[in-house]
């Protein structure tokens, strides 16, 4: 596999890759493999049909010979050769050298020279370069001579002998050995061989049998040349490898042209148009036809290859054309979503601190939607210059429509609660409202107080939703367990409870949705009220907007990298109480001074009946002491400053098992102690209307005091709630 | 606080709900001044009142001195709390509790 992208290879690299040369190095193996078989094949045949032509036209001229040759004659020297070597010892035959020849000068005759003529005319006339009579020594493989045609006669000599190798001497004693070639032209077998003798050269000798003279067969020898046959088949070896190049060679090119013209060129083309529309993917342009454009008619796989490409070209730009308009819808509902973001983000209070000019207390709050937009939300808002409003809730469902419905309940609550109305009539007036037209069955749950500013005393209702937490001054964190309602937009006409608890100054308390206890960590394991509970403490002194950072830190190290599915809303309120400049409260919890008007009255009575419940006093108890406070505060309202106005201010405190309660105005003198009871054993009739409020609160009370100083009227009663 | 009232014939029966106190009776008062001519009976159903102060008793004694004129009054389904301030003021003695 080649490691480089073909884009980046250079263009020998890009060659050597290309089907071309691969096609070309194949066939020019292929060309060699053949050629060098077909050139060693043709020459081994062609030496083979030469030596074989070579042998039966030799051994027909010695046959020829034999017909023509005098065989008296010859078996008349035969036999003086014979008997001179016969006589020898096997040991004096073997010298060969001129001792030996010397005793064969017996045979040297006119006769023998005769015979010489004789085979000489016969070579000369046949061309043949040597023509003799031998007979053979089957023992020893010899070839003896007995007369040569050579006038030189000193070249082979009577008696001189060749030794032959075994094959060729049993070629001329029973005829040479039939070879493949031979089977294959059905050429029988004679005995006429070739040989490459070092003292004759490459000659073709056949022999035919004449006679037999002393058990030694007799025979006339004919040799023909065959060194031509070398340089003709050289020859041919170097034109038939010519041949074979130039063969080759065009084979090579029109494989080639044919490969480029069938294969590469369509491929090719193939390729640039798959790189055009590759290039062109995200042009404008995206109709522009890069496969559709090709005309491959090869007839073959890559025709087939071109057709499938160009549907596929054409499926792929009608799926672009649709994802492309699917895209675009997909960008612009996202941009209204992210714009919805923003809306929803704005329409929650979201800048801190959210009221400077007001020192009372400090309010911070969260919201960290799961999705673009989230169901759950806060609010806090001035209802007069001495309550706050406070919202938490969280909306079923996720996305755009807990969005929407968010949006309406979140109005509603504060159009509900700037009307005036307590928390409970507040969430059943905004329930009716949701009932009315709630037909996707949404709902929302509520959480809804109201901080007196000037108390501290929060009243609530809740539909529905998580229990909130509260931290006293120095103390900790503890979840309060309050009476939960029905969910709002669950039921028409639904009644919530009310409740209220005090915030002495430095109390916190501290809201959330089920985003907080429920995010999860990659075991599945929840967050949960404990933990919550224990991170709260862990910044239990920090101002809210710490509290709110740290408890978010602590889900941050609990969930790690696990996806959260839910909103997280927090919102926590510390209340200071009346502080000077500085910041100091200027009091503790247990008073409160309000206009001596007839309209604060149910704000002191809710002021005492809180530390009423602190001190677990008994509804009944409460009933009848808010009577007495009562009867006080409306005294004072009519009477200590009219027709001016003037305040009032109320302390509670508890002495053992008593509370004591004190109602301070600064208008004129009045000791409502001195005055004498009515009888009350009078009858309907003989009653006064009137002065049996101080009366009632004698009688509800254990004990009163009156006093007078620095120009205030100073009542104190006392009560014992156990 | 919340007036019921049911007028039968001659008898009125005005059934509170919630407190009376001295934001609230002022409104009974009003009430009272417009509803009580040619009553001869006045019923008050206190089953569903919570509370009451001076400012109540005073419209409640109000309320029997004129009946004392024109017929007669009583007042039914008294709580414990408000049956103790009635004690305390003697307003027992003369009222008619059922």
């Amino acid at each position: 596999m080649p490691t480089k992208n073909v884009r980046e290879m250079n263009a020998f690299e890009r060659n050597h890759h290309s089907l071309r040369g691969k096609a070309f190095r194949a066939i020019f193996l292929i060309a060699i493999a053949l050629g060098v078989c077909a050139v060693l094949f043709g020459f081994f045949l062609f030496r083979a049909a030469v030596s074989r032509e070579y042998r039966i036209r030799t051994y027909q001229l010695a046959k020829t010979a034999a017909l023509y040759i005098d065989r008296d004659e010859v078996r008349r020297e035969a036999e003086a050769v014979v008997s001179v070597y016969a006589a020898m010892t096997p040991e004096q035959r073997a010298q060969n050298d001129g001792a030996y020849l010397a005793r064969f000068a017996a045979a040297e005759t006119d006769s023998m020279q005769a015979l010489r003529q004789e085979l000489r005319t016969l070579q000369e006339t046949n061309g043949a370069i040597a023509a003799y009579t031998a007979f053979l020594d089957p023992e020893t493989q010899r070839m003896v001579f007995i007369a040569d045609a050579d006038p030189k006669s000193t070249v082979c000599p009577p008696g001189h002998w060749d030794f032959i190798e075994k094959p060729y001497f049993d070629a001329f004693l029973n005829g040479a050995k039939i070879t493949l070639l031979d089977r294959l032209y059905e050429t029988p077998s004679m005995p006429s061989v070739t040989m490459d003798m070092q003292q004759y050269g490459y000659r073709c000798t056949a022999g035919e049998k004449l006679t037999d003279v002393g058990g030694y067969p007799v025979y006339i020898f004919y040799d023909t040349d065959m060194s031509d046959v070398a340089r003709i088949s050289n020859l041919f070896l170097i034109q038939f490898i010519v041949l074979l190049l130039i063969i080759t060679a065009l084979t090579i090119f029109f494989s080639m042209l044919h490969l480029k013209r069938a294969v590469v060129r369509p491929i090719n083309a193939l390729a640039a148009a798959a790189e055009a529309y590759t290039r062109d993917r995200n042009d404008a342009d995206r109709d522009s036809r890069h496969f559709g454009k090709l005309n491959i008619r090869t007839g073959d796989e890559i025709e087939n290859l071109c057709l499938t490409m160009q549907s596929m070209e054409e499926d792929l730009g009608d799926y672009i054309h649709n994802l492309t308009h699917v895209t675009a819808e997909k960008e612009r509902l996202g941009t209204e979503l992210s714009l919805a973001t923003r809306i929803q983000a704005d329409m929650l209070p979201n800048i801190f601190p959210a009221f400077p000019g007001r020192p009372e207390f400090d309010v911070f709050a969260a919201m960290e939607p799961a999705k673009e937009v989230g169901g759950d939300f806060y609010d806090f808002f001035l209802i007069d210059e001495d309550h706050l409003g406070i919202v938490i809730a969280d909306v079923s469902g996720k996305g755009v429509p807990a969005a929407l419905f968010m949006m309406i309940s979140k109005i509603l609550i504060q159009n509900n609660a700037m009307g005036g109305k307590s928390p409970k009539e507040v969430l059943q007036s905004v329930n009716d409202q949701i009932c009315k037209n709630n037909r996707e069955q949404m709902f929302v749950t509520v959480w809804f107080g109201i901080l007196d500013i000037v108390t501290g005393v929060v009243t609530a209702a809740n539909a529905g939703h998580e229990y909130p937490f509260i931290r006293k001054p120095d103390g900790s964190f503890e979840v309060y367990k309050d009476k939960h309602g029905f969910i709002v937009g669950g039921m028409a006409n639904t009644k919530y409870r009310e409740y209220s608890f005090l915030m002495e100054p430095g109390s916190k308390l501290f809201l959330y949705t089920d985003g907080v206890t429920e995010a999860t960590d990659a075991n599945g394991e929840m967050f949960g009220s404990d933990r919550l509970q224990d991170a709260l403490n862990a910044v239990a002194d920090a101002s809210p907007e710490n509290v709110l950072h740290g408890v978010r830190k602590a889900i941050g190290d609990f969930v790690q990298d696990a996806e959260q599915f839910d909103d997280l809303t927090m919102l926590c309120v510390e209340y200071r109480g009346a502080v000077d400049e500085t910041g100091t409260p200027t009091k503790d919890g247990s008073e409160l001074t309000v206009d001596a008007i007839l309209d604060n009255l149910p704000r002191v009575q809710a002021f005492v009946d809180t530390h009423l419940t602190e001190m677990n006093c008994p509804q009944k108890l409460q009933m009848q002491i808010d009577v007495a406070i009562e009867e006080v505060f409306v005294n004072i309202a009519h009477y200590a400053y009219a027709p001016d106005t003037g305040t009032a201010t109320v302390r509670v405190k508890k002495e053992e098992t008593d509370v004591k309660i004190t109602l301070i105005d600064s208008g004129r003198p009045y000791d409502p102690l001195a005055k004498d009871d009515p009888d009350v054993t009078l009858s309907a009739d003989d009653r006064e209307i009137g002065g049996l409020g101080i009366f009632m609160t004698k009688q509800i009370m254990d004990k009163l005091s009156y006093d007078r100083s620095n120009g205030r009227n100073i009542l104190t009663m006392w009560k014992t709630i156990k | 606080m919340t007036i019921n009232k049911t007028k039968n014939n001659n008898e009125l029966v005005l059934a509170l709900e919630g407190r009376l106190d001295t934001t609230t009776a002022p409104e009974l008062e009003a009430d009272l001044n417009n509803s009580l001519a040619g009553v001869e009976q006045l019923v008050f159903d206190f089953e569903r009142l919570d509370y009451i102060s001076s400012a109540g008793l005073r419209v409640l004694l109000g309320a029997q001195k004129r009946m004392n004129q024109q017929g007669s009054m009583k007042v039914i389904h008294v709580n414990e709390t408000i049956m103790e301030i009635f004690e305390v003021t003697g307003f027992t003695d003369f009222l008619t509790i059922e």
